[in-house]
């Protein structure tokens, strides 16, 4: 079976709000796929449950045809599935380089006797560790700050540091929840970039993005959630063009450009009004 | 001359102190367990390598070199079987209430303590038994200075093995790893990182080096009973608490403070009152030193202040 993730019938109850139901949704590899929605649409939620933070009410979640529901969330990694937070949060008192050496998933506990005991050993897996992170952190041109801790990097390269931590396990599912929040647009538009480059034949990646500009100008498939169910999916034309989505998000149609200054401006929090007698597909 | 004998009285049980506040101040750092438990690594440490070497030695009234690397190996493999009591503690008691209300854990701990004190009671019984002089008690001259080499002995291996703990989590992918937990638990987990066998390691070495801490205090003081690791326990978490619980430093800065105010209050407190404050004060001075500093550095002296926007704050993904 070709590389896929699959969401079966997935629901999430929180009490007796349901944050997801019902969903079936398919990340194909090689592309970007957006995930899209107004606040509290379960668009989070649907990356917690995928990356193990909590269980799931109902339905189950396949990578390559494995069931991989309910896993804990270090099986889930090494099986693959990777992801960044929607609240920033780094070691703030490692560096760059350790940021990355403690994602690598190799067998290493056999190792730990010879790194120990054995000072010539541990000094060669060091330096190799290191060239692995550089290697890694260099993709985002990390790599000349590597020896800094996290709590001294400006915002920007704190979002890209979280990203290189997400790769660094070599995934095959990477989930990016906003990566772009509280950049500035050159940032964004330099994010965009390398987002845009880390495509590759066996990697899917899940954007979940309030930016519609950027989510438009990436993504090659866009799932669109609307209270914990799924409202619209497309390409981003059809997205653009599809009148329930619209509704959903304004009330009114032929309204994209107030859809997009409002959805960028995440603190204004847009009141959406919710489409009454939206269809569901 | 006086001066430097007490220093160095100081240090040789700051230095035990330390090594018992290390076990305290990792696990602290990972899981926010006060494991109470861990004074009776210390106590169970004595009490193994006394096993163990009266096993080698026998009834031999000279010992061969052979034996002397015998009580080095019981003292090595007494320790490292504190570890794995360690880790089974941790296996069986605390993971299964990890993730429940603080409480619990700590309750769990407290227990633990009461069940391994008993067991020992139970099984040796509660009398106070003579410990063997490993070291032996000849003076060394330093420069006119006679030190005893139990002293050298106590001071020399701890701050080695605190160096090389330093070096371990420093440097070491599992250190790495070990800190990454102790930064933020739950985001280790959710990237990915396998939190059960950094929190087992903790607990091995910290057993480890609380059973080394029993096995030196019991031969300085020639004595061990079961009871032994209450008082002592309580002043490495002491130490701990003091150096800033959670940092691996301070535990150590703690334990060495604690042990040069307990042991100049100790030589001072009769001169300076006249005879009227005798030498059993000085626990009175340790603690009241402690509560000056939690005062006015809640955070003790090396560590991290709490709840200020750290990452461990913040509750959602």
């Amino acid at each position: 079976m070709a590389l896929v993730l699959q969401f079966r019938n997935v629901s999430k109850k929180f009490g007796a709000l349901a944050a997801i139901s019902d969903l079936n949704v398919d990340f194909k590899p090689g592309i970007i796929t957006s995930v899209i929605g107004p606040n509290g649409a379960g668009k989070s939620t649907a990356i917690n449950l995928a990356g193990g933070a909590y269980p799931l009410s109902g339905g189950a979640i396949f990578l390559d045809g494995r069931d991989i529901t309910g896993l804990p969330p270090y099986k889930l990694a090494q099986s693959g599935v990777s992801r960044t937070f929607q609240n920033l949060r780094l070691f703030e008192d490692m560096t760059l380089i350790e940021h990355i050496e403690v994602c690598e998933l190799t067998r290493t506990f056999r190792q730990v006797p010879l790194e120990v005991f054995w000072p010539p050993a541990a000094r060669r897996m060091a330096v190799e560790r290191e060239k692995r992170a550089m290697a890694v952190l260099d993709k985002f041109d990390l790599a000349g700050i590597g020896h800094v801790r996290a709590r001294d990097l400006p915002y920007g390269h704190r979002k890209l540091l979280e990203i290189a931590r997400a790769i660094a396990v070599r995934p095959r599912v990477l989930f990016l929840d906003e990566p772009a929040a509280g950049l500035n647009f050159k940032e964004t538009r330099a994010l965009g970039e390398r987002l845009l480059a880390l495509r590759s034949p066996d990697l899917i990646i899940v954007l979940i993005e309030h930016d519609m500009d950027m989510v438009m100008r990436l993504s090659d498939e866009i799932y669109v959630l609307h209270q914990g169910r799924l409202l619209a999916h497309g390409t981003p034309d059809q997205i653009k063009g599809n009148t329930d989505v619209q509704t959903a998000y304004l009330g009114s149609p032929n309204d994209h450009q107030a859809l997009q200054a409002a959805a960028r401006t995440r603190e204004s929090r847009v009141r959406i009004r919710t489409g009454e007698g939206v269809t569901w597909h | 001359m006086e001066l430097i004998q007490q220093t160095v009285n100081a240090l040789s049980i700051g230095a035990i102190y330390a090594l018992i506040a290390l076990g305290y101040t990792m696990v602290y750092g990972v899981l926010k367990l006060l494991n109470f438990a861990h004074g009776e690594m210390f106590m169970l440490g004595a009490f193994f390598s006394y096993w163990l070497i009266a096993q080698v030695v026998g009834s031999s009234e000279t010992l061969s070199f052979l034996q002397f690397v015998g009580i080095g190996l019981s003292i090595l493999f007494s320790c490292l079987l504190v570890g794995l009591v360690a880790m089974l503690l941790e296996r069986i008691v605390y993971r299964p209430l990890r993730g429940k209300p603080r409480l619990s854990p700590l309750l769990g701990a407290l227990g633990m303590s009461i069940v391994l004190q008993n067991v020992v009671q139970i099984s040796v019984g509660p009398g106070i038994f003579a410990y063997p002089t490993l070291f032996g008690s000849t003076r060394i001259e330093i420069g006119g200075i006679g030190i005893n080499r139990t002293a050298i002995v106590i001071i020399g291996l701890s701050v080695a093995l605190m160096a090389a703990l330093q070096v371990f989590l420093q440097r070491s992918r599992t250190g790495v790893r070990i800190r990454a937990l102790a930064e933020d638990h739950e985001i280790a987990r959710l990237i990915g990182i396998e939190i059960n066998k950094p929190i087992a390691a903790i607990f091995f070495i910290g057993g480890a080096l609380g059973a080394l801490g029993g096995v030196l205090y019991a031969a300085n003081y020639g004595v061990m009973q079961f009871s032994m690791g209450t008082i002592v326990g309580l002043k490495a978490f002491t130490a701990a608490v003091l150096g800033g619980i959670g940092s691996v430093p301070g535990a150590v800065l703690g334990g060495f403070l604690l042990g040069l105010l307990e042991t100049f209050a100790a030589g001072l407190l009769p001169k300076l009152t006249g005879g009227l404050i005798g030498t059993e004060y000085r626990d009175v001075v340790a603690f009241a030193v402690l509560i000056v500093v939690l005062i006015f550095r809640p955070s003790g002296l090396l560590g991290r202040p709490e709840g200020t926007g750290e990452a461990s704050d913040k509750k959602d993904f």
